[in-house]
């Protein structure tokens, strides 16, 4: 097996990368700007390996290439090589660049078509990714079903005999990837859980293509939409005795595997974040979600252990993230606010208020009821003791009171009647 | 299940007139959305609500028990007081209140915005109006080919010859110059949503007719490229009531701007029915009332994910016609028709009050903003 290049041999890399170990997020964003901006970021690419966990949870956009397009709806399952096992239903991050090469190759026209949708995009840009990815996952995946082994598979680190199997695998999924997005973006909107037959047809349609790659789907799918476990349920009772126990097996697969993501360094951790306060609320409520789906009845001490630790995590998460965002978006700009500093900055207070509410509300569901109460009175407190100092006018500290504290202590406060 | 005999359960709500079903408000409390407020004996103001499982039927309700159902923002409760204060509820002056608010900050930031420039566009829209009914009366008492435009300009000689025709229309209907002015400036400030037969841009109600056409046009193309939604029988029953409304819209527009093609008789019968001529101008704004809520939902709805959300929740701001159009200009309308398809609760049912809800009262917010 070659070598996984996922630590430099360059001593002066190692030695920049222990530095942005202990880099502030801010530095981090602009390393992985300028890395990202390189033509060929070559050995520059192991700067960023460490940081892969933090990337996760500041979710900086990144610059939309070929590769990272194809391979976009497939995020939740991709794995370093070095944790990568044949039997889990998880793709090594090694496989994408050579896979992505081979695909661009194959397509041609189509290809460059892609290329030239998403040059100068980034990840940001969703109907971009949409209309890019509309023309490619489907070819792509349908291609990958019998594609021949590429060149450079060597330096994936993984045996000749495993390209097959997982370009088949990754073809069906790909060959459900608008599908599967459409979903995506309908639980996004509230619009969960996806109806029974349409799950159905999804992984009926994967599976006609590929039978082994039914625990990646619902791996994909559980970690995407979480609310789909009942779902799942339903669909493993109408598709009878065989079907329905590959998919309850495969359902267990795509357990353990997503209760190991979230159980390895960080991992919980990296789903917490992001730079919008509104997604990082959704974020916590798919995570939580996800943690519900994973318990059950018929769970193992050990399990159910494990769940209590990933439970434990998530609320000290929540909570740090929270404590953290209340400073850096509401307390420390509101402690600058002086008269007459313009109804912008309250409406800029106004929205980092709204989204930290979202996220709290979320984040509550992990547990830290007092926590929330004591941060968000602190936040009230601050609230009244700027508007008292004429900090805010009459009508922001009232607007800005209601979003922290509730319209009863906004109307009370500012001595209106509810 | 119902049969012909056995009532259901639930009853749709059917209001008689405009006045039963209420008047459409700017809630900005997510579980106010389609929320509609009337005059009521007992407690000065009740609230309509749609039923809150998606089903038939609406739930009446005070103050006190809206409070129970939700938490009203202070943007509502607010509102809420300022309507109840107002000696006539309508959706003109619902409307004006409203603004009054968004105006001082209480609405966020795109509100505030908007409420400025609207007050400013009424003004100039309002002397515009009485101008040109100005001009209107003096073209059918005395022609001389002026065009009825925004375009028309006022000069010290027009000014001279209105002064001669309106002592002339005045003694004719038995009304000082004074009170004819008056009078045109009171049936100028409700003209100005309906706009005149002259050469202006749209006014407010005709604009909004037209959106409302739009959309249903929009929906009925939704519906036919998602034959297979379950949500696509919505799609098109929401269609099938705003064609309904913008046809029962635009044929009041028509009678009420047909009004002004006899302007001496329009002033004589505002003189002695001032209130049976307004009732019947502002006939369009009760009809097309609630009707720009539905129509900025499904216009800033750009994805096919949020347009099959915002299908249900335009489900609960369908505003029913009441019976008393039934009739329109020798028009049957058939009300039964124009329920919305059931819409069905999700699992998802607390997604509007979670941490969602705060994104909600800002979306609701923004709406309101872009509320003409």
């Amino acid at each position: 097996m070659a070598t996984v290049l996922t630590r430099s041999a360059n001593p002066a890399i190692r030695e920049v990368a222990r530095g942005l170990a202990s880099a502030k997020d801010v530095q981090i964003m602009q390393v992985v700007a300028m890395v990202d901006a390189m033509p060929s970021r070559g050995p520059a690419d192991q700067l960023i390996a460490p940081l892969r966990g933090r990337l996760a949870r500041l979710r900086p956009p990144r610059p939309l290439r070929f590769a990272r397009l194809l391979f976009l709806p497939l995020d939740p399952l991709i794995v370093p090589a070095a944790r990568w096992r044949a039997e889990q239903p998880t793709i090594p991050r090694t496989v994408i660049p050579v896979l992505a090469a081979a695909v661009e190759a194959a397509f041609g026209a189509t290809g460059r078509t892609v290329a030239s949708m998403i040059e100068g995009r980034t990840t940001e840009d969703t109907a971009v990714v949409d209309a890019a990815g509309a023309l490619l996952w489907g070819h792509a995946g349908a291609w990958l079903l019998d594609a021949p082994s590429p060149a450079g598979w060597d330096t994936t680190g993984l045996n000749a005999q495993l390209h097959k199997p997982l370009s088949r695998r990754i073809g069906a999924l790909l060959s459900q990837a608008d599908r599967l997005r459409h979903m995506t973006a309908d639980a996004c909107h509230g619009l969960v859980p996806p109806e029974a037959s349409a799950v159905q047809a999804l992984l009926t349609d994967a599976i006609g293509c590929e039978p082994d790659v039914q625990p990646m789907l619902i791996t994909l799918l559980m970690a995407r939409i979480p609310e789909c476990g009942p779902v799942l349920l339903r669909v493993a009772a109408i598709l009878g005795n065989r079907g329905g126990a590959l998919l309850r097996k495969a359902g267990e697969q795509a357990a353990d595997t997503l209760l190991d993501q979230l159980e390895a360094p960080g991992g919980a951790e990296a789903q917490l974040g992001g730079q919008d306060l509104m997604e990082a609320g959704a974020a916590v409520r798919r995570l939580t979600a996800l943690v519900g789906a994973l318990d059950g009845e018929a769970l193992s001490p050990d399990r159910r252990q494990r769940l209590k630790d990933v439970r434990q995590r998530i609320r000290s998460g929540c909570e740090s993230l929270f404590t953290e965002r209340l400073t850096t978006d509401l307390l420390d700009p509101l402690r600058t606010c002086v008269a007459d500093s313009g109804p912008q900055v309250g409406w800029v207070l106004e929205t980092a208020a709204r989204g930290l509410r979202a996220l709290e509300t979320e984040a509550r569901r992990a547990g830290g009821e007092k926590t929330y109460d004591a941060l968000l009175g602190q936040a009230a407190a601050a609230v009244r003791e700027i508007s008292a100092q004429g900090g805010l006018e009459w009508v922001e500290g009232m607007r800005l009171m209601e979003i922290v504290a509730g319209p009863e202590a906004a109307l009370a406060h500012f001595g209106e009647a509810p | 299940m119902d049969t012909p005999d056995t009532p259901a359960l639930v009853q749709s709500h059917k209001p008689a007139s405009f006045l039963e079903r209420g008047v459409a408000a700017p809630f900005t409390t997510p579980a106010l959305a389609g929320a509609r407020i009337r005059t009521a004996n007992r407690t000065g103001t009740e609230f309509v609500v749609p039923n809150p499982s998606g089903g038939r039927g609406v739930y009446i309700l005070n103050w006190g028990a809206v409070r129970q159902l939700c938490r009203p923002t202070v943007h509502d409760t607010l509102l809420h007081q300022r309507i109840s204060r107002l000696p006539v509820m309508d959706p003109g002056s619902v409307r004006l209140t409203a603004r009054k608010l968004a105006a001082e900050g209480l609405a966020g930031k795109d509100a505030t915005l908007a409420a400025a420039a609207s007050v400013e566009t009424d003004k100039q829209e309002l002397i515009l109006t009485n101008f040109l009914l100005l001009v209107m009366l003096m073209e059918q008492v005395e022609p001389a080919g002026l065009r009825i435009s925004a375009e028309t300009e006022r000069t010290p000689e027009l000014d001279h010859r209105a002064r001669r025709i309106v002592t002339h229309v005045g003694q004719a209907i038995g009304r000082k110059v004074s009170q004819i002015s008056d009078d045109l400036e009171a049936l100028s400030m409700l003209f100005v949503p309906i706009g005149l037969n002259a050469e202006t841009p749209p006014a407010r109600l005709p604009r909004l007719t037209a959106r409302l056409d739009a959309a249903a046009n929009s929906l009925t193309a939704w519906a036919g490229q998602f034959p297979d939604e379950g949500t696509a029988a919505l799609a098109s029953s929401l269609a099938r009531s705003a064609f309904v409304t913008a046809n029962c819209a635009t044929m009041t527009l028509n009678a009420t701007r047909a009004m002004t093609n006899d302007m001496r008789g329009l002033l004589r019968a505002w003189a002695s029915t001032p209130a049976e001529i307004a009732k019947q101008i502002a006939r369009t704004e009760w009809i097309l009332d609630g009707w720009e809520r539905f129509c900025l939902l499904w216009e800033t709805a750009d994805q096919p994910s949020v347009q099959r959300a915002a299908l249900g929740e335009l489900a609960q701001l369908v505003p029913m016609l009441p019976k008393e159009v039934t009739d329109l200009g020798g028009h049957r309308v058939e009300l039964e028709q124009l329920e919305p398809a059931l819409r069905t609760a999700r699992l998802n049912a607390n997604f509007r009050g979670g941490g969602a809800s705060h994104g909600l009262i800002a979306r609701n917010e923004r709406i309101q903003g872009l509320i003409a």
